[in-house]
């Protein structure tokens, strides 16, 4: 008998949520079957908070979901979903990378998530839902990395690199570099080489060319008799379809040496009802056809799992409710080795991977654990049965038994022939964005196919943006403002396929380059004073998110549109604007090196709504309007040209180079936009006269760092394009 | 239920616990009525809330404060939401050390849970003194988590409003007032050397534990409750509110129930001896009577009128939740709801009347509660029931409908919020929504009487009486 175990099992939630001592974090990758984003909104309302240390509704609140939106631009995140999940519950927000899978299913479960200091690997059989997080019973594995601690690097690079693979084309660049920077961020820290103590563990996944059930059964060591076979799954196989995941667990041990005639087998399954008399839901005639035909294990029994919480699974004041089974895990045990496959994977053939083509089964992932057969006891797992419902496998009767639900699966049509549609969105030329739209396919043939916004109930279709022919080639289109308004708030477009015709609401992702100038608030930026107020200090960040979210609000509304009296007196503020410009420089640059904690961050406040650039933007929209002199707007734009040039890069308390090399390529980006918003007003005559002027040039001179100030004076003397200035160099090396 | 952890090193493997969202369905308010209740309940016991109960936060929180400003002086030059920020972040430092210090100080078999009893963020600080191996001699309160924002759900934004209200400090700038900066040299002072005021300070936890064992929140001093006391009068600034508050504490403190009480009951006999006079010996400013007694006299109709409403809305919700469908006629039939029937009807009745009578007693009070019954529809409820409902099941489409009409004022990332029940064509049959709108039998009252009244805080107010030792 295993020695009871003292720690005690966190809330599944719990795992998710943030310690200050792990820093802040770096990404955010997520795998699930099901998302329910609508009977309740688990994921944005719930999951997201918590992870982003924003205070989910077990804190009697919900997250203001601008909040939220801010806090997601700082990090990486992305979101691997089975399409169905996808097909009818909408899309969370677009600040997360969602990677639709569609030509199989998707049926891993998985979390990683990349804080400064740990990374953390949860492996589990719940879906990203209230049920799998809250409720179910189900079962998790915690994987912690960090400095110092006691899994090696290995097991880390071998879960991402296998995720990675098993996504295939369905991985995004973006993604594949939070795979690969979370491992360079361990590469760092001390780890062991291997595990000691006849302990080994790897993170494996279902649906490649190994089967599960083959991994399973390779762990086992050759030869060791197996004594205890246990196996938890609510979905089971059923008896006809060819070898069933028991038989074909049953073969390859035996061609292993591994004898079953002693083994005890145990199975653990759904209950048909609350109390201890439930009847385990299993198919009877699966029962049949292995223990009255020739599998070699003769002993052993099949439970239910409780359905009922217990009365001491129940915290105090809160409501009793079913726990339905929903873990999956097979346990091995012999004399002296336990091995165990925890995870994602349904007992049944598409789950293990059973039949001719394994790479055709679902993908899953799962923890493969070989550990000393004395600490698994079957007893502990086997927890909590109803007793008096238990089926011996010796003398079984179909009355004992009630028959199980199938398995999971939804077959609803999906252009699984697209891996992904991308919108890319600019903000720069004023305050309607412009872009593009395109559709990346996969490998192969493909249908015709056409891409089009969602239109409202009661409007008539939209005309496609992209009808693509049959194994045409897909192509980028430019979208009007209109259009992508229209896909950035319904965050779906709809693709029409096939014959006769199917049409799926499909997510889009946002471009990474366009992520970081995508509003907060969408239908409200920010305006120069409102920027001004928020870097003087006068106004934190949520009061100013509440005030777009009412502009936001009065411009559906219709009374958004200034009087002629306030444009006046608009007009007339600008002499003071200038004034409260210069007192606001302190202030950026202090909120532009508290976000130099990691280069997303630092991105969005340089990129961002809240930034220099949403600053430098409205300057040029003021002096198109005729709203502000030539000779105060190039000021304006020297000034914050200024600031960002004038940031000092340096590592900082085990900063990593390559973040601060990151940093360098982030500011970069900033210059350049500074500089081609310049180069906007420079289109003008006034505006360039301006910057000639020798009085002009020599402030620009004293001011800029002499790399800068050569781009700017490039701006009005010779025509060059910023861009042809800036790529390619690293400004803070043009600097030093 | 705590679950052992199946396989704990080098990683954790285990069966996930039963972690259900402990939000009553009632706090949700379904048929909008928490308008108006807040309404009453701000007219008898103003800056309370149902989970101000600990007196000790007050005192840490002007401790933590006064702190505030040693550390963190107001320099001209420097704007005011900045220098919230970085006073903000001090302030959390102190309370989550404080945290810290009760935890280590239950540990002691002296003192025990008392140290802890109502702390907020309980479950993070016995998290935390788990970790502790023993082996440990210094904590950073940076490196340790008190709840998901600490700043809405802590003591910080609990204690906010009282704070505000009974003059202790201003909690938009984090500065002291005078009672405020009395109630903060009344407080234990850290032994000398803990920064626990700074979250990158490594505090040694012996002189954490020294501190608490004075600090917890069970061992309130009688000079802090004195100064309590004169904060909860109002002190030199004592305005109308002061008063109203400090004239229900003391009647409160007169009537003096038993542990377990009926807070209805305790309402209704506050009404009565105010009606009958006993309270002008009290010798508070008769409007301060005549504002409670106005209040009380709309409160007890509003809450019967409420109770009967959320009754035959739940007994719809658990009969949908049993059935696909509920049949409206056959649900009208049952005896507990024609008892809920005549317990609306007479609400509704006395709603109306009593809002005319309140008048008569203060105008002022009257009017105000009647803006907001009118505005949160109410009163509009109220008169259809009397008026348009001409039977049980026009009463329960009346109530579902209100309910309708609730959701879709609520707001859900721009989009109105779906109902829970829907009426199906032709107005006889109600359906669920959602299967998560289910009403679980252990949470559905057998009778009108069993559904749960609004709590009218003074639970919280009897924590600072007895605390504060207010006669």
């Amino acid at each position: 008998m295993a020695k009871a175990n003292k720690k005690i099992a966190p809330p599944l939630i719990d795992a998710v949520r943030p310690m200050d001592a792990d820093g802040p974090l770096a990404s955010l990758i997520c795998s699930t079957y099901g998302l329910s984003l609508d009977q309740p909104n688990f994921f944005e309302q719930d999951f997201l908070p918590t992870v982003l240390g924003l205070g989910g509704v077990r804190d009697r609140g919900y997250a203001v979901p601008v909040a939220m939106e801010r806090k997601l631009k700082e990090v990486y995140s992305a979101l691997a979903a089975d399409a169905h999940a996808l097909a009818n519950g909408g899309r969370p927000s677009l600040q997360i990378d969602i990677i639709p899978i569609g030509h199989r299913t998707n049926h891993a479960k998985i979390v990683l998530i990349h804080r400064k200091r740990l990374i953390r690997l949860v492996i589990a059989s719940a879906n990203l839902t209230h049920e799998g997080y809250r409720r179910q019973r189900e079962i998790a594995v915690i994987l912690d990395f960090k400095d110092g601690g006691a899994l090696p690097l290995a097991v880390l690079r071998t879960a991402l690199d296998g995720w990675s693979a098993i996504l295939g084309t369905s991985t995004s660049v973006p993604m594949q570099k939070a795979f690969d920077a979370a491992i360079r961020q361990a590469q760092g820290w001390a780890l062991p080489a291997t595990f000691t103590g006849g302990r080994k563990m790897e993170v494996v996944f279902g649906g490649g060319p190994k089967p599960l059930w083959r991994a399973l059964v390779e762990a086992w060591p050759e030869g060791e008799e197996v004594l205890d076979w246990c196996v938890c799954s609510p979905f089971w196989p059923d008896s006809t379809g060819g070898e069933t995941p028991f038989e074909a667990i049953a073969r390859g041990l035996d061609a292993r040496g591994a004898h079953l005639e002693n083994a005890r087998l145990r199975i653990m399954t759904c209950a048909d009802s609350p109390g201890e008399k439930a009847r385990p839901k299993f198919p009877f005639q699966l029962a049949r056809k292995l223990f009255e035909g020739g599998f070699p294990v003769r002993n052993g029994y099949i439970a239910a799992a409780r359905l009922e919480a217990l009365r001491e699974e129940i915290p105090e004041g809160t409501a009793e409710d079913h726990r339905e089974l929903h873990a999956k895990w097979v346990l091995l045990r012999g004399p002296t080795t336990a091995v165990m496959l925890i995870g994602s994977a349904n007992f049944t053939r598409m789950g293990l991977g059973v039949g001719a083509r394994p790479e055709t089964a679902n993908i899953e992932a799962c923890v493969l654990i070989t550990v000393p057969a004395t600490e698994a006891d079957p007893e502990v797992w086997m927890r909590p049965l109803a007793e008096e419902g238990i089926v011996d496998l010796a003398s079984f009767q179909e009355s004992q038994f009630q028959e199980a639900a199938l398995e999971e699966d939804d077959s609803s049509p999906w252009p699984d022939f697209i891996v992904r549609i991308e919108v890319v969105a600019q903000w720069e030329n004023g305050p309607d964005p412009v872009g593009s739209v395109r559709a990346i396919l996969r490998p192969g043939q493909h249908p015709a196919f056409s891409i089009s916004p969602v239109h409202e109930r009661n409007e008539p279709p939209s005309t496609p943006l992209i009808s693509v022919a049959e194994d045409g080639a897909p192509v980028a289109t430019p979208a009007d403002a209109q259009a992508i308004r229209r896909i950035l708030t319904s965050r779906m477009v709809l693709v029409t396929w096939g014959e006769p015709s199917a049409c799926v609401r499909f997510p889009v992702n946002i471009d990474e380059g366009s992520k970081a100038a995508l509003p907060s608030v969408l239908g409200a930026r920010p305006d120069e004073q409102q920027l001004l107020a928020y870097f003087h200090g006068r106004i934190s960040e949520e009061d100013l998110i509440e005030l777009l979210e009412q502009r936001a609000a009065q411009a559906l509304t219709g009374t958004l549109a200034p009087t002629p009296q306030e444009a006046e007196r608009l007009r007339q503020l600008q002499s003071y604007l200038l004034r409260d410009f210069v007192e606001s420089l302190f202030g950026l640059a202090e909120t532009l090196r508290q976000s130099m904690r990691s280069p997303r961050a630092f991105e969005q406040a340089l990129i961002g709504d809240f930034s220099p650039v949403s600053l430098a933007e409205q300057v040029l929209q003021a002096f198109r309007a005729g709203r502000r002199s030539p000779t105060a707007a190039a000021f304006q734009f020297v000034e914050l040209i200024q600031v960002v040039a004038g940031l000092q890069l340096t590592p900082q308390d085990g900063q990593p180079i390559e973040e601060i090399e990151a940093l360098e390529e982030v500011r970069a980006r900033g210059l350049s936009r500074l500089l081609a918003l310049a180069a906007c007003a420079a289109e003008r005559a006034e505006f360039c006269q301006t910057c000639c002027d020798r009085d002009f040039s020599r402030y620009v001179a004293a001011s800029l760092p002499a790399p800068v100030a050569k781009q700017w004076t490039c701006l009005f003397n010779n025509g060059t394009t910023v861009e042809a200035a800036t790529t390619g160099s690293r400004v803070g090396g043009a600097l030093s | 239920m705590e679950t052992a952890l199946l396989i704990e090193q080098p990683f954790q493997a285990f069966w996930t616990t039963y972690d259900p969202l402990d939000l009553a369905s009632g706090s949700l308010d379904p048929l909008g009525f928490a308008r108006g209740y807040l309404a009453l309940a701000d007219r008898f016991l103003p800056s309370f809330t149902t989970v101000t109960t600990v007196p000790r936060y007050v005192s840490m929180l002007c401790a933590a404060l006064k702190s505030v400003e040693t550390y963190h002086r107001l320099e001209s030059g420097v704007s005011s939401s900045k220098a919230r920020q970085e006073r903000l972040k001090l302030l959390k430092s102190f309370e989550r050390a404080w945290a810290l210090a009760c935890g280590l100080a239950a540990q002691d078999n002296a003192i025990g849970s008392v140290a802890v009893t109502g702390l907020r963020g309980i479950r993070y600080v016995n998290r935390q003194m788990d970790t502790l191996s023993g082996r440990e001699k210094y904590i950073r309160t940076g490196s340790f988590n008190l709840l998901s924002n600490q700043v809405r759900y802590g003591g910080i934004g609990i204690y906010s409003t009282f704070m505000e209200e009974c003059h202790l400090a201003s909690m938009q700038s984090f500065t002291l007032r005078p009672l405020g900066e009395a109630l903060a040299d009344a407080f234990p002072k850290p032994p000398p050397g803990t920064a626990i005021h700074d979250e990158d300070a490594r505090l040694s936890l012996d002189s954490l534990r020294e501190w608490g064992s004075n600090a917890h929140i069970g061992a309130f001093t009688a000079r802090e409750g004195a100064t309590l006391a004169e904060a909860l009068r109002g002190g030199e600034e004592a305005d109308h509110a002061d008063h109203v508050r400090w004239a229900a504490l003391r009647m409160l403190k007169r009537l003096n129930p038993q542990p377990g009480y009926d807070e209805g009951d305790l309402l209704r006999r506050i009404a009565n001896e105010l009606r009958s006079g006993t309270f002008e010996k009290l010798a508070v400013p008769a409007d301060c009577l005549t504002q409670i007694a106005a209040t009380l006299q709309i409160l007890e109709p509003f809450e019967q009128f409420y109770q009967g409403a959320i009754f035959v809305f739940e007994r719809i919700r658990g009969a949908a939740s049993d059935e696909i469908e509920v049949s409206l006629s056959d649900l009208s039939r049952t005896n507990p709801m024609q008892e809920a029937r005549h317990a609306i009807l007479k609400g509704a009745e006395s709603l109306q009347r009593n809002l005319q009578a309140a008048r008569e007693i203060n105008p002022a009070t009257a009017a105000e509660v009647d803006a907001v019954l009118r505005e949160s529809g109410i009163l509009a409820l109220a008169n259809e029931v009397l008026h348009q409902a001409t039977d049980a099941v026009e009463l329960m489409r009346c109530i579902v409908r209100r309910h309708t009409q609730v959701q879709s004022g609520k707001f859900d990332k721009g989009l109105p919020k779906a109902a829970w029940t829907r009426l199906a064509e032709g107005g006889d049959r109600v359906r669920l929504t959602a299967q998560r709108h289910q009403l679980p039998v252990s949470q559905r009252p057998a009778t009108w009487k069993d559904a749960s009244r609004h709590p009218y805080r003074t639970n919280s107010a009897f924590a600072f009486i007895r605390a504060c030792d207010i006669k």
